[in-house]
């Protein structure tokens, strides 16, 4: 009697089905997270069997912070990541009011936005370091053309940090301009048209209405790019992977070349994890931000 | 403040949609207008071409004895009630009003005295440090007057203002926008269609239709004498019945008989001699359904009718008959017992008749 009244399969399965999804992001993303955390602490290397059971406390954390070249790598993650994004952030928003209007050269560039962003990024880069080539690119005789001297581009640790930003600009400016067009096409008209009625010069409309009502969207932006450029591997690494010298190690870097091509990997992986946690605390501020952003846009 | 003169204005769209039409109008200075049409009759495009936020396709345009035609919204100094408020959405009540004043640089003290005044004014001081969205209909009304009216402006234009409020703030409304009028003088532009509105508040109304100016006049003129059949027919509630009728000549006497033969009415010496000038051979008979009575006995002017409906709305009946082909609304008192299909006699206030010519729709 007690089998006859028990549910059918399909219904006592139901609530592990349902789980299911959650279960498989818990082990294909917290899994790896918590086993790097755990080779961190240990000596894992690859070239040393055994390493992994050797547990060395936070001494692979303690010789990253005591490094003679974790400031500049810090200084060198932070710059490039706030370079790029501020950058793409501010053509972004100038080219995105440029397409808000309602003209057929409007109409024609919007969508040609879209190729930077179809490229693959470390194509992108080597085409990039192919026109940036000093004795052969082509972006050299350019500059001579309008009169400015040539440079030596990644070449040279004076320009290599300009160059990758450079092709970051380039690569994701078109993103931070659609989302902010998106924003701008979908405020309410009215409100602008007051402005005009009220004598409102462009800076001050822009100022007090157009900023404010943008804000949310712009968080946007600086939460995807500057989440990105953070960790940014592709193009550092398809134009001088890391040099010239260590003059592009950022943390990215640093734990690619001392987990991967040296094969230690616990000593690569603070770097990792530190950034991770740069970037968790980042974009939760930056998430809280928006959330504020969004009422006061709305008007609350 | 200043008399607003729109000569032969036109507005065109692209794809050759007409909004307005050879728009002659002239507001004197410190009079209150309103522009009353149904929808899509072109008073927005007006009210937008005044402001400047539409250019003018053709005609002159005068505030104070000033072009305006070529001019920014900004160097017109008008001021706009926009019909969705249009408040600024992320500033407080007190950044939104003090707005304008801070885009022409006037000086803070001086920016929180104006503030406070219209503010005082509106009654919306308590509400100074809200955000908009916190607001309901009613008191973003009041801000976005106040942002109209704390620049001082030569002319100061309403788009539909009461098109969002509950009947009861609407009624509070129309009261305190006479009383603001009144209070600063301002040659005021009223855009509604809803004739109620226009009505209680404005002392001329200009009467709109498929961009054209159909009349100008006070309450009395066009709901008196319209000069055409729009006009009757839009200005007035319920709306003016129209019999469609032929003139007949009888031993010096004219009458008016019904197309469908149904009914024949002997005209006044008055409008016997406005019929024969007009020369008219198919005229619509206009009347209001208030100047009609159900009435027992015969007499003239009267015609038969049958009841389609009869509603005792409390303090008037509402009566629905055919006469003829036609039907017609009648006013009654509430006390009446009306049946579908029973015969009724109505009769017209003769000195109450619009005589239409049906060929160009115009008052004869």
């Amino acid at each position: 009697m007690e089998e006859n009244i028990r549910p059918p399969l399909a219904v006592r399965a139901r609530p592990w089905l349902i789980a299911l999804p959650a279960l498989l992001v818990l082990i294909g993303i917290l899994y790896p997270f918590l086993t790097a955390i755990y080779y961190s602490l240990t000596a894992y290397a690859f070239n040393r069997p055994g390493s992994v059971d050797t547990f060395v406390g936070l001494r692979n954390y303690t010789r990253m912070f005591t490094h003679e070249d974790f400031l500049y790598s810090t200084y060198i993650t932070f710059a490039y990541a706030l370079l790029s994004t501020g950058i793409q952030l501010s053509i972004g928003l100038i080219v995105a009011m440029l397409l808000n209007r309602d003209s057929r050269l409007a109409k024609i560039f919007t969508p040609t936005l879209i190729f930077p962003m179809m490229i693959a990024p470390v194509i992108g880069t080597l085409i990039w370091k192919m026109m940036m080539q000093p004795s052969v690119g082509i972006l050299n005789p350019m500059l001579n053309a309008v009169g400015l001297p040539s440079l030596q581009w990644a070449a040279v640790p004076e320009t290599a940090l300009f160059s990758v930003v450079l092709v970051d600009v380039w690569m994701f400016t078109p993103f931070a301009a659609l989302i902010l067009l998106a924003g701008l096409r979908s405020f309410p008209s009215a409100p602008f048209e007051a402005a005009r009625v009220d004598g409102a010069s462009f800076w001050f409309t822009f100022r007090n209405l157009t900023l404010p009502m943008l804000t949310p969207f712009i968080i946007i932006v600086v939460v995807f790019r500057l989440m990105d450029s953070l960790k940014m591997f592709d193009i550092i690494f398809a134009m001088t992977e890391g040099g010239p010298g260590n003059t592009l190690m950022t943390y990215q870097l640093t734990a690619y070349r001392t987990g991967i091509q040296f094969q230690r990997l616990a000593q690569g992986l603070p770097y990792a994890i530190l950034l991770y946690i740069i970037i968790y605390i980042t974009s939760m501020y930056l998430i809280k931000a928006w959330g504020r952003a969004q009422r006061r846009a709305a008007g609350y | 403040m200043a008399e607003l003169r729109l000569e032969h204005i036109y507005k065109t769209y692209k794809g050759e949609v007409e909004a307005v039409k050879d728009l002659n109008l002239t507001v004197q200075d410190g009079e209150f207008l309103a522009l009353l049409g149904p929808s899509g009759c072109g008073k927005t495009s007006t009210l937008r071409m005044i402001v400047g936020l539409e250019d003018i396709t053709s005609g002159e345009m005068y505030i104070g004895n000033r072009l305006v035609n070529r001019l920014e919204p900004n160097q017109r100094n008008v001021a706009l009630a926009f019909e969705t408020y249009a408040l600024y959405p992320p500033l407080s009540v007190f950044e939104n009003i003090a707005f304008c004043l801070r885009a022409r640089s006037i000086p803070k003290t001086e920016i929180g005295q104006r503030v406070r005044r219209v503010a005082d004014m509106l009654d919306i001081t308590d509400i100074l440090d809200r955000k908009p969205a916190e607001l309901g209909g009613g008191q973003k009304q009041r801000v976005s007057l106040a942002r109209a009216l704390v620049r001082d402006p030569d002319v100061f234009l309403m788009d539909e203002p009461l098109s969002h409020l509950d009947a009861a703030q609407r009624s509070h409304m129309r009261v305190e926008l006479k009383r603001l009028h009144a209070q600063t003088g301002r040659t005021t532009i009223l855009v509604t269609h809803d004739q109620l509105e226009a009505v209680a508040m404005a002392q001329r109304i200009a009467v709109m239709n498929f961009g054209v100016l159909q009349q100008v006049g006070s309450f009395d003129e066009i709901y008196n004498h319209p000069v055409n059949e729009f006009v009757a027919g839009f200005i007035g509630e319920p709306p003016m019945n129209f019999l469609p009728v032929t003139p007949v000549r009888e031993a010096e006497k004219l009458h008016l008989a019904a197309v469908d033969g149904s009914f024949r009415i002997l005209l006044t010496d008055a409008l016997k001699t406005r019929v024969e000038r007009s020369g008219a051979q198919k005229i619509d008979l206009g009347i209001r359904p208030i100047h009609m009575e159900v009435v027992e006995d015969e007499g003239d002017n009267t015609v038969d009718a049958t009841v389609v409906t009869f509603e005792s709305l409390g303090e008037e009946g509402q009566l629905a008959a055919t006469v003829g082909t036609s039907t017609v609304l009648v006013v009654t008192s509430p006390w009446l017992r009306l049946d579908r299909g029973d015969a009724v006699r109505l009769r017209l206030r003769s000195e109450r008749l619009h005589l239409f010519d049906a060929a160009t729709q115009a008052a004869i």
